[in-house]
């Protein structure tokens, strides 16, 4: 009785923590799925024009490959930092 | 049914960490050849774990040996299957220990192993950049999934 008490209230609280943070969530899916599909290009037409990941400058000579491989979730820098147009993905 | 992306050749998918009180959101990399799942250690201090309470254990990896912290603790990794019909499920995967990379760590990557990966059949199409997982009616049970639409 008590655990099914237990369960209840975990899932009543976990319900509660997931939706408050969805529309963040949806967010970033939206974010990943869109540079995940448009890196090559992304790659293409950036490609030497990095400029800063988190207010810190990308030295000239980085190679931007290894950079992207670095980062746990690159779509978020590239499109807050770099794709200007892309920012209200994650306003 | 989870879906997920490629990110280069990296399949990916999202993966929700409940810890406290903050849900963290972020896109591990599916390693069918990692034993164990493995927080970055980005992800583990956004989560609020102290990692100075953790002893470091050394996993075996295809480079050798790899110092991690070991975090004992029942920890609710979990997916949103979200289909076609509007209905969005949070299913809930539980884990005894947990593994993080530690600060010095080149792996900055989060990455799911096989002690989640073994519950799921896994469908990589990588030509369509599609990553499906499908839970199987394997042990752990699987805690019953959290209905997110309802109150949508």
């Amino acid at each position: 009785m008590n655990e099914k008490k237990d369960e209840a209230s975990e899932v009543t609280r976990i319900r509660t923590l997931l939706l408050r943070k969805m529309p963040q969530i949806e967010k970033k899916v939206e974010a990943s799925k869109w540079y995940a599909e448009n890196q090559e290009k992304l790659k293409k037409e950036y490609g030497g024009k990095f400029i800063a990941i988190k207010d810190k400058r990308i030295e000239s000579n980085v190679n931007i490959d290894k950079l992207i491989s670095s980062i746990d979730n690159p779509a978020d820098w590239f499109i807050k930092y770099v794709h200007k147009e892309k920012r209200e993905v994650l306003a | 049914m989870c879906n997920g992306f490629f990110r280069g050749s990296d399949p990916q998918v999202l993966t929700i960490l409940l810890q406290k009180e903050e849900p963290i959101s972020f896109f591990p990399i599916i390693d069918t050849g990692a034993h164990v799942t493995t927080l970055s250690y980005d992800i583990a201090k956004s989560a609020g774990i102290d990692l100075d309470s953790l002893d470091l254990v050394d996993l075996d990896g295809i480079g050798g040996k790899e110092p991690v912290h070991e975090l004992k603790q029942k920890t609710i990794i979990g997916f949103i299957e979200d289909n076609m019909s509007q209905q969005k499920l949070f299913h809930r995967e539980q884990l005894d220990v947990v593994y993080i990379f530690p600060k010095e760590s080149a792996m900055s990557d989060s990455i799911l192993g096989w002690d989640i990966l073994e519950r799921f059949e896994l469908k990589f199409n990588k030509l369509n950049k599609e990553v499906d997982l499908v839970r199987l009616n394997v042990p752990p049970e699987t805690l019953p999934p959290i209905d997110l639409t309802e109150c949508m």
